[in-house]
């Protein structure tokens, strides 16, 4: 996936309750980068941190709805955890849009993400 | 313990996993059950790969992962890079803490899968080679067959060496008393008693025509 950078109304690919969910993920201390963007690949919104490493997690959703698809499971909003000793990254695959969360390990957890895809 | 095997404890430890994979260079092995079983376990395991690799680009070590976890609406799947290989855990959606759970003492299977997987290649890597036969030994030939010359006729041939029981002396051995010089007469075709004389010498029982 190739992001580009047009800035357009968030609102207009997220439900309530996302918008709600992601308020809430911004708000949250552990959370160091996060990116929210359409399934063309246009950024919806983006903060500095995340910017660097957006665009290869924003390839995880193509391979993981392959996989899933595989699995039968055609139409699918996966969830990724990539967890390592520094960090904690989520894939979200939300219902008009994608969202990648940068979360820093030790520090609180997310939650309520479930209830989000 | 075959990798079968193996792939059957990590599935009894987890009970609610439908089977695992597990993909090394050389083949991919499973323990999957129907309908399951009917997986396209290559393309999955490339799929898993992918996810896994994909941050490498960064190039950055705190970016780099070895176990992921996708959650689906009916499934999951951890996968889990085991040195160069790929292990992935099948089952229904389980929870983050269902996950950690999951994935806790899974590294413990990494020595084992490793283990049964190269003796697994090692037994189909001799299978593949060719049968090394040794050679057979040479067969002793019978004194009776070894022929014997028992006689040479003289004729053009200048200098020829008349076999005896003792071998031939090397030309270093020989000192001029051991040479005993000799003429013979040489039958010619129309009148034997008018032929010439032919020299030989003799030495050490060998017989030299000139």
């Amino acid at each position: 996936m190739i992001l580009t950078d047009e800035r357009t109304d968030v609102a207009a690919f997220l439900s309530a309750e996302e918008c709600e969910e992601i308020d809430r993920i911004k708000a949250d201390e552990s959370v160091a980068g996060y990116a929210l963007f359409n399934e063309q690949g246009e950024i919806l919104e983006i903060n500095e941190l995340a910017e660097d490493i957006v665009a290869v997690f924003a390839n995880v959703f193509d391979l993981a709805r392959r996989l899933g698809k595989d699995l039968g499971e055609s139409d699918c909003f996966p969830m990724a955890i990539y967890e390592n000793r520094s960090f904690e990254v989520l894939a979200i695959a939300l219902s008009a849009s994608r969202m990648v969360v940068i979360r820093r390990k030790g520090a609180k957890k997310l939650r309520g993400l479930r209830s989000v895809g | 313990m075959s990798v079968e095997a193996v792939l059957d404890k990590i599935t009894d430890q987890h009970d609610m996993l439908y089977g695992c994979v597990y993909r090394t260079a050389a083949g991919v092995y499973h323990n999957l059950k129907a309908p399951y079983d009917l997986l396209d376990v290559e393309e999955v395991t490339d799929y898993a790969d992918n996810l896994l690799s994909v941050t490498r680009v960064l190039d950055d070590p705190s970016f780099d992962f070895d176990s992921i976890f996708v959650e689906y609406a009916a499934h999951s799947v951890i996968a889990k890079s085991v040195e160069s290989d790929i292990l992935l855990l099948l089952g229904p959606p389980i929870s983050r803490a269902g996950y950690k759970k999951a994935v806790i003492g899974l590294g413990l299977f990494d020595k084992p899968l490793m283990r049964a997987a190269a003796k697994v290649e090692a037994a189909a890597t001799e299978a593949k080679l060719p049968t090394v036969q040794s050679e057979p030994e040479p067969k002793p030939v019978p004194v009776a067959e070894i022929e014997t010359v028992e006689h040479i006729e003289p004729g053009p041939q200048t200098l020829v060496a008349e076999r005896d029981a003792t071998p031939p002396p090397t030309v270093l051995d020989v000192t001029p008393e051991e040479i005993r010089v000799e003429e013979v007469p040489v039958p010619t075709e129309n009148d034997p008693s008018e032929g010439g004389k032919k020299k030989r010498r003799i030495y050490r029982g060998v017989v030299f025509w000139e």
